[in-house]
């Protein structure tokens, strides 16, 4: 049954990007400023975003593909481990393949390194921390809608939900700069996701994370505790390393 | 922030962390690089004696394999991959640091003075600065100067986007947190001639004997 609504979307949403050059499109961003969620200052203060350029798109499998091709180094039996861990674009049957069903969906098990290197190929870096944050407080018809509980539970809705195995194609929420799915398909790598700290920074044994510690430490530097949903967006950042690959992290190209 | 909600905000992420942390490393061994030798062999580095381990490219696991360009603290353009060959120390500061950087240095000669009395000469020592903005080679030859850091050491500076990746194959996090202060991981890694890390020192005046015994292994 949920298969069929899965599919449903994908036709859907097939029908409804079919002709659009996805990670081609950009949006402009005005500058203006935000308070961070996490900030190591004793007062925390907005942060001042300059006006930039940001994929309306999620990158999807389709236009990954075209970069391996011209990018050999990034295919998956090609990359060094330095840069990708094992399970890298696992959902991909081949260096080449992948079923067709999922060409429009946002290309997911990429590494920092890998997203990094595709942005670069395109004359783009990936979004700052800052400016993803910026641009993701919009909901459908205003820019900064982080004030509304409403708006950060319906955030939190889809958190707490676990990925469809397969999931659907890019362009199914615009928000109102215009810009698709930074809410609700993926979570996204950000240029400088390894700036966020956590106190004690006791990632040493092998399993990474006292998880006791990891939410206490990520509360104290809070700039707005009720935030929930930057909260986990700043924990799950801190959670990475630039090889980690996971099966519902994509990301999209910006601009400056 | 009510009890409910603080646990399930915990749960979740507890989730989340299951998925990020793939625990599997690869083992693909088969893993080529095609661009790794695209690079030209650097030639301006002291050490002859170690130009087999350069001509070999660097394995699936060197920080060698990044390709970035560096100004030393003497003026002079470097790549990473100068350094192969020999063990290295590293690890990432900047000048104006006052409190935990000196004290990553001092942790690093102390590495260096133990280390030198079996092997002198034989480990490289590499700061790399987390704010290359400010910290021009000058400022680290300063810097390097006041330390009183000798030749088996080298300070670096890169781009912004070199250094956030550098650090990301590190596991270094920084983060500006004012006009001029960082805040920033305290760790020192150890990396053998192939430019895999081998070892990693995390924390502020600790006993050097772990990584003393790691880089024992590679002498």
């Amino acid at each position: 049954m949920l298969k069929y609504a899965y599919l449903g979307i994908l036709l859907v949403s097939l029908s409804v990007c079919s002709g659009v050059q996805a990670a081609q499109l950009q949006v402009p961003i005005p500058a203006g400023s935000y308070l961070p969620f996490y900030s190591l200052d004793k007062t925390p203060k907005p942060v001042a975003v300059k006006a930039f350029m940001l994929d309306t798109y999620l990158v999807t499998n389709a236009d990954y593909l075209a970069f391996v091709k011209s990018h050999p180094r990034w295919q998956k039996s090609k990359v060094p481990s330095l840069f990708a861990d094992a399970q890298y674009l696992k959902h991909w049957s081949a260096d080449l393949a992948i079923a067709r069903d999922m060409l429009k969906s946002p290309v997911i098990n990429v590494s920092w390194f890998a997203a990094k290197a595709y942005c670069q190929s395109q004359g783009r870096r990936l979004p700052s921390v800052d400016q993803w944050e910026y641009v993701a407080r919009a909901d459908k018809t205003r820019q900064n809608a982080s004030q509304d509980p409403a708006f950060n539970r319906q955030i939190l809705d889809w958190y707490s939900r676990p990925s469809p195995n397969q999931l659907p194609a890019v362009g199914q929420r615009r928000n109102a700069y215009g810009v698709y799915d930074l809410h609700g398909l993926t979570w996204e790598w950000t240029r400088d996701f390894n700036s966020i700290l956590i106190t004690g920074e006791s990632r040493e044994d092998a399993g990474g994370v006292n998880r006791g510690l990891y939410c206490a430490g990520g509360a104290t530097g809070a700039a707005d505790p009720s935030d929930y949903a930057a909260f986990m967006r700043y924990a799950f950042r801190s959670s990475l390393e630039a090889h980690y690959t996971v099966k519902n992290l994509s990301f999209r190209c910006a601009k400056e | 922030m009510n009890k409910l909600s603080l646990s399930l905000v915990c749960l979740l992420t507890g989730f989340t962390l299951v998925s990020a942390c793939s625990p599997e490393k690869s083992t693909d061994s088969q893993a080529q690089d095609p661009h790794a030798n695209h690079s030209p062999e650097t030639s301006e580095n002291a050490h002859a004696h170690h130009q087999e381990m350069e001509a070999a490219d660097p394995s699936d696991q060197s920080i060698y394999l990044l390709n970035s360009e560096w100004n030393t603290h003497t003026g002079q353009p470097l790549k990473l991959k100068a350094f192969a060959g020999r063990p290295l120390v590293l690890a990432m500061v900047y000048a104006s640091c006052k409190n935990a950087c000196p004290r990553i240095i001092v942790d690093m000669k102390k590495i260096q003075a133990e280390s030198e009395t079996q092997h002198p000469g034989e480990t490289r020592f590499v700061l790399v600065s987390i704010d290359p903005e400010v910290d021009t080679p000058a400022k680290l030859a300063e810097l390097a100067q006041k330390s009183k850091l000798d030749g088996q050491w080298e300070l670096l500076q890169g781009s912004p986007d070199d250094v956030r990746e550098l650090a990301a194959v590190l596991g270094v996090k920084y983060r500006k947190i004012s006009a001029t202060d960082y805040a920033h991981s305290n760790l020192i890694s150890v990396l053998n001639p192939k430019g895999e890390i081998i070892h990693r020192q995390m924390g502020l005046g600790l006993e050097p004997e772990e990584t003393l015994q790691a880089l024992n292994k590679i002498y």
